[in-house]
């Protein structure tokens, strides 16, 4: 064979390599997180023990672990595939290396949603329990809405999509800040706890509903990689000369993405960063193809969350430290050495 | 001689503004044609309605004995590459890859033997081996001009439709680029054309079979060098003196002198 396809083929089986290194520090990762927790009778052996059905360990220990912990460290794990996927796609289809799923006003549509519900106390959702993110789900739906409404336009390019969801941004803030002025001191601290991003809210089961959506959506985002690949190379007019459709998988992808970011962010609150960060990250390990691009970033994502979450959990336990507060201090100054560090 | 694309009929506008104007223009096969004309005269539009970049209406457009508004955009991609005047560099890839991305219309998923040989082969006949795995945001203007024209043979199309394809050359590249592109038309056993929107009167008057001058979206004249290249046409479109030499052998050559100023 050719010596260039050789070290073609080589470079693709390093990254590759690559990636499975960081599912299988990820998995170590998750292990260690569910054995970490306020309960000093588990330890991580008796933790993995348990988990992988080797030691059935006592009826409070299994709970503790299947019924409080699993669900975290899943949820931990889905909200970060979902985010940062949807990070790495958004970039792609929009060329443009600051949007992250916040950039559509996808999350500030969820924000307006539970700010509607925990202080007008009006809710499209009757069930108590699920009044604040049946309403941020809702409310994000209808950010979805314009979204698709915005690609059914014929002159529609990356900066509108862009622009436009900065400006459902203020507005979606402007009203938010108006609710909190009439708001009693409980309710605006129900909403203060809602915006901090949190992983506890979900329970087992809706860990799993919102698992079956992401992983189902998954497929679909990869079925675009070599789209991407070109797109976000060389801009439209290069994309249409290699047989794609720009307008239609631009569209497309962020209408993905937005259902992805909302169906998690409903649940789990503002978390940001970690959709910008780990596109990035992965792009560092894989570089731009998006075949490897969008599993290394959702690894990442994944990666990302669980120390965070941990972390949060046990650096000054018992207070618990919100997931969205500790992702960006402690990914923020790592994010900027890595980008700092290839610069240099 | 058959004809490869056949345009009767196209017009297309920005707006009010009237770009092209009911164009009619024949390609054959094995025949590399050159539109000249001043910027503004609608040369890059012409390549851009070809590829569908922009929606064009047109009584007849085929390729291929195919009508193109019948054609989707893989199917054309697969007849037709494309190279753009120039390529922002976003998300920067490794040379290799941006040549592979001319395989895109013919890949899935995985990348075939076939498809990784037909890259380096590709790579190897435009001298560009020793960049291949280098970041593409990271080589000069003149090194990513040819990376792109390497991915539009890459893609292996009957027809290439390149805008300014020697603008960031130096000379002895502009002189080899155009050389493979030649050598790539005429090859009889697989047939294919190439379609330049070009400013070099010289390179044209060098390396094209026929050449076409446009002028306001509209076609002035067209023919072989010799008989388009006259100084009075040069006057016509471009407003400038030029004095043409023909050599005794090969092509002939233009100097312009002068502009002629405006009446």
């Amino acid at each position: 064979m050719d010596p260039l396809s050789v070290k073609h083929i080589q470079n693709s089986k390093k990254q590759i390599f690559w990636i499975i290194l960081l599912c299988a520090s990820t998995l170590f990762l998750s292990i260690v997180a569910l054995g970490q927790g306020s309960s000093s009778s588990l330890d991580m052996w008796l933790t993995a023990r348990i988990i992988l059905g080797i030691d059935e360990g006592t009826t409070l220990q299994s709970n503790i672990i299947w019924e409080l912990r699993f669900p975290r460290v899943l949820m931990a794990i889905i909200a970060g595939v979902a985010l940062a996927t949807a990070g790495a796609l958004m970039q792609g289809c929009l060329g443009n290396p600051l949007v992250s799923p916040l950039t559509l006003g996808v999350s500030s549509g969820a924000a307006l949603g539970a700010a509607t519900a925990i202080i007008v106390g009006y809710s499209v959702v009757n069930i108590p329990e699920l009044m604040v993110v049946g309403n941020a789900f809702f409310f994000s739906l209808i950010v979805v809405g314009i979204i698709i409404k915005l690609g059914d336009m014929n002159s529609i390019s990356a900066e509108t999509y862009i622009l436009v969801g900065i400006a459902i941004t203020f507005i979606s803030g402007a009203i938010v800040s108006t609710l909190q002025y009439f708001a009693s001191d409980e309710q605006l601290s129900q909403l203060a706890h809602w915006s901090f991003g949190s992983l506890s809210r979900p329970d087992l089961v809706n860990v799993m509903y919102i698992s079956v959506a992401v992983l189902g959506l998954l497929p679909t985002a990869l079925k675009w990689s070599w789209d991407l690949n070109t797109l976000a190379l060389g801009g439209d007019e290069f994309a249409i000369s290699t047989g794609v459709n720009p307008r239609k998988i631009r569209r497309d992808i962020l209408i993905l993405t937005a259902l992805m970011t909302s169906i998690v962010i409903a649940f789990t609150g503002l978390i940001g960063f970690v959709g910008l960060a780990a596109p990035h990250m992965a792009r560092l390990v894989v570089g731009n193809d998006f075949r490897k691009l969008i599993p290394c970033s959702a690894v990442f994502g994944s990666f990302l969350m669980i120390l965070a979450d941990t972390l949060g959990r046990t650096l000054f336990a018992p207070i618990v430290i919100p997931v969205g507060v500790m992702l960006s201090v402690i990914g923020g100054p790592f994010f900027m050495y890595l980008l700092l560090r290839k610069r240099s | 001689m058959t004809n490869l694309l056949e345009i009767k009929g196209l017009s297309f506008q920005y707006g009010a503004h009237e770009v092209l104007k009911n164009l009619e223009l024949e390609v054959l096969e094995n025949e590399l044609v050159c539109v000249l004309g001043v910027n503004g005269a609608g040369k890059s539009t012409l390549l851009k309605c070809i590829n569908k970049i922009l929606p064009s209406t047109s009584i007849k457009f085929e390729l291929d004995s195919m009508s193109l508004s019948e054609l989707d955009q893989v199917e054309l991609s697969k007849l037709v590459s494309y190279v753009p005047q120039s390529v922002k560099s976003g998300f920067s890839i490794d040379v290799f890859d941006v040549v592979m991305l001319g395989r895109r219309p013919f890949i899935n998923w995985m990348i075939s033997e076939n498809d990784r040989n037909i890259v380096s082969n590709t790579l190897r006949y435009f001298g560009l081996e020793e960049f291949a795995f280098r970041k593409f945001n990271m080589l000069s203007g003149g090194e990513r001009q040819r990376v792109i024209i390497a991915k539009a043979i890459a893609q292996q199309p009957r027809l290439f439709l390149l805008d300014e394809p020697t603008s960031d050359l130096d000379l002895n590249n502009q002189i080899q680029v155009m050389k493979k592109i030649k050598a790539l038309v005429s090859d009889k056993e697989n047939p294919r054309s190439a379609l330049l929107a070009i400013h070099d009167i010289n390179i044209a008057a060098r390396f094209a079979d026929r050449i076409v001058l446009l002028s306001n979206g509209e076609i002035v004249t067209s023919g072989s060098p010799m008989e388009v290249l006259t100084p009075e046409n040069i006057a016509e479109v471009f407003r400038v003196s030029s004095e043409v030499y023909v050599p005794p052998w090969g092509p002939i050559q233009i100097i312009i002198k002068d502009e002629i100023p405006q009446e």
